[in-house]
């Protein structure tokens, strides 16, 4: 779109006005700087945003995080609150992929000590973290137990599967659980797609990367997260598998007559939607949060799988020391509090990033800030961020969450050959297992905005402080 | 079946998106489109196949519209396919309407899977007529 048609709130702030389009029922606001507001202006990212600011309830903006870029229905990237109780929920504004997310796991190994067993150590990953698509987690959920994962999450996974250690929950967006869920409004064929997949990685940008602690920016938040410059973390990116593919399906398709019963129109179908407090709605709400359960159990069962691997490679008992830092989700919808009403702030491609004045926080965490995790694009950097007060007013309590694509997977193809990109990331000590070569030059570094620029906007803004930077040593992915 | 476009062979090629993958299929009638657009999942999944291809399953899909029968009958493959471990690659429509399609397809197990789809998107979803026969766009999430 003709970028001409935003104003400039502030350096970072991009605002175009509810008039611009007659459907319009608020503004939408875009995170940038002047380049990456140039990229994002490269392709439909902003018409979606703009389709995202009809939706009946939306309140304050449709709001775009500097990471985002075109996806189906919202933008990845993309933050809309709808006020309730009457405002929508759009399965569309959380994706196929509910509660995909990230979750850093710190070991208090120096990487000076086992430097020359990280190869190992990705190899023994590989073999425990089963990745690709719908292979069998060797887990095999009984009917009690898959419905106990959707209603009680990590909490579920650590108490009655033993697969965790006692304070793991502690450390998890919502403590791993969200108890609205209900395994009832998930359907069979949902069900189905799950029973066996609880402990895999998946395919596309998911992954599973060894990192070390480069460098630190705030050391009261690194020492609050147990962060230690020089030791190494594994950061686990994975979400809901098939089952929250199927919910969103499903409820896409019931959403159409929806629709018609509320008398609702929306721009592009992908946005299908119903009121909060509409009987479909709240089904659609209590399954999806059923599928956040899920993934939030995913993640553990590999965290638990993480620590078997590095128990076996590094020496029996070293497992045992990996601790969570936290859990967050960027696909998902919550229920929130602003200005002392309740909304439900739709996450597509974003981050909470909640001040160090929220109650939910771990006790270690209040007064510091909830930690935000922007992975860097294969073989670069990621970033530990906090959250700060501030995020509230300006950005909804919401982050980025990566870097956030440039470049379509065809174009990243024609660019960097795959197998000169694993050579490349091996050169640089970087050990790589990866299902073909085509699927990692599609996850290329120059697919990828720069993540640091990314980084600029958000602290700039001050809706995140930057506290530390971690450089991956070992790629597994999906 | 129609044979407007009886000299137009099935095509597919990729729209340059830069999240997802945007699929655009072209064919003289309906069944050979759906056809084409198993085919083309199929070369997104998989690169080589490993083992002897197996037996033959049937499908039958129904929808408001032509459209929402691409929806369902990309989204049915997804499923059957993660559910079964195999990538389809073989399809025999035996019968098509704008609500409903009923198929045969026979799958095969992948070395390796090259794009995981997760679902078929309503978002830019149309079926049209043309000059030559149909054709279609549908946005994968991967």
């Amino acid at each position: 779109m003709d970028l001409s048609n935003l104003e400039q709130i502030d350096e970072f702030t991009f605002q175009l006005s509810e008039q611009y389009r007659a459907d319009m029922r608020a503004p939408v606001r875009v995170f940038a700087d002047r380049k990456t507001l140039e990229e994002i202006g490269g392709d439909q990212s902003l018409d979606q945003l703009i389709n995202v600011a009809t939706l009946p309830g939306i309140a304050f903006w449709a709001l775009g995080m500097p990471d985002i870029h075109q996806g189906y229905g919202f933008p990845v990237g993309g933050v809309a609150a709808t006020e309730l109780p009457h405002g929508v929920i759009s399965p569309g504004g959380i994706g196929f992929d509910i509660n995909c997310g990230v979750r850093l796991l710190r070991t208090g190994i120096a990487h000076d000590d086992i430097a020359d067993k990280v190869e190992a150590l990705v190899h023994e990953l590989s073999r425990a973290v089963p990745s690709g698509y719908g292979r069998s987690g060797r887990l095999h959920l009984s009917d009690h137990e898959l419905r106990g994962v959707l209603d009680n999450g990590a909490a579920f996974v650590v108490n009655q599967l033993g697969l965790g250690m006692g304070d793991d929950i502690e450390f998890l967006e919502s403590r791993g659980i969200l108890d609205e869920a209900s395994a009832r409004d998930v359907s069979q064929k949902a069900q189905d797609r799950g029973r066996d997949q609880l402990g895999t990685l998946g395919g596309g940008n998911h992954f599973l990367e060894v990192q070390v602690v480069d460098e630190l920016f705030d050391q009261v938040a690194a020492d609050a997260f147990g962060l230690v410059e020089g030791e190494v973390t594994v950061l686990i990116h994975t979400g809901s598998r098939g089952l929250g593919h199927q919910v969103c399906k499903d409820y896409l398709k019931r959403f159409g007559q929806a629709m018609k019963n509320h008398g609702i129109e929306v721009p592009d179908r992908q946005l299908a939607c119903a009121p909060m407090s509409s009987e479909e709605g709240q089904n659609y709400y209590r399954a999806m949060c059923a599928a956040a359960n899920y993934a939030f159990g995913n993640r553990q069962v590999l965290t638990h799988r993480v620590r078997g691997a590095i128990d076996r490679i590094l020496g029996r008992g070293s497992g045992e020391q990996v601790k969570i830092v936290y859990d967050v989700a960027h696909n998902i919808a919550k229920v929130e509090e602003f200005d002392g009403g309740n909304y439900c702030v739709h996450r597509k491609g974003a981050t909470r990033a909640f001040g160090p004045s929220m109650a939910e926080l771990p006790e270690q965490y209040r007064g510091v800030g909830q930690p935000v995790f922007i992975p860097g694009s294969m073989g670069t950097s990621s970033s530990v961020l906090v959250g700060t007060d501030s995020a509230k007013d300006l950005a909804l309590n919401s982050c980025c969450h990566g870097a956030g694509r440039r470049m379509s997977r065809t174009a990243a193809k024609k660019q960097v050959q795959g197998h000169e990109l694993r050579r490349q990331l091996e050169e640089r000590g970087i050990t790589v297992r990866c299902p073909s070569n085509a699927e990692l030059a599609e996850e290329a570094p120059l697919a990828y905005k720069d993540v640091e620029r990314v980084v600029n906007v958000v602290t700039g803004l001050g809706i995140a402080r930057h506290v530390a930077r971690l450089r991956p040593v070992g790629v597994l992915k999906g | 079946m129609s044979s407007k476009g009886a000299d137009q062979r099935p095509s597919h090629h990729l729209v340059e998106h830069t999240g997802e993958v945007q699929l655009q299929l072209e064919a003289p009638d309906l069944a050979s489109l759906f056809e084409e657009a198993g085919r083309a999942l199929a070369s997104l999944m998989m690169e080589e196949s490993a083992g002897s291809m197996g037996t033959a399953i049937a499908i039958t899909v129904e929808a408001t519209d032509r459209a929402d029968l691409l929806f369902e009958w990309l989204n049915e493959l997804i499923y059957r396919s993660e559910m079964d471990k195999v990538v389809f690659v073989e399809f025999s429509v035996q019968e098509i309407s704008a609500k409903k399609l009923r198929a045969e397809v026979r799958g095969v197990t992948p070395r390796e899977i090259r794009t995981a789809v997760k679902a078929a998107t309503f978002h830019d979803l149309t079926v049209a007529d043309t000059a030559n026969g149909v054709s279609a766009t549908v946005v994968l999430d991967v």
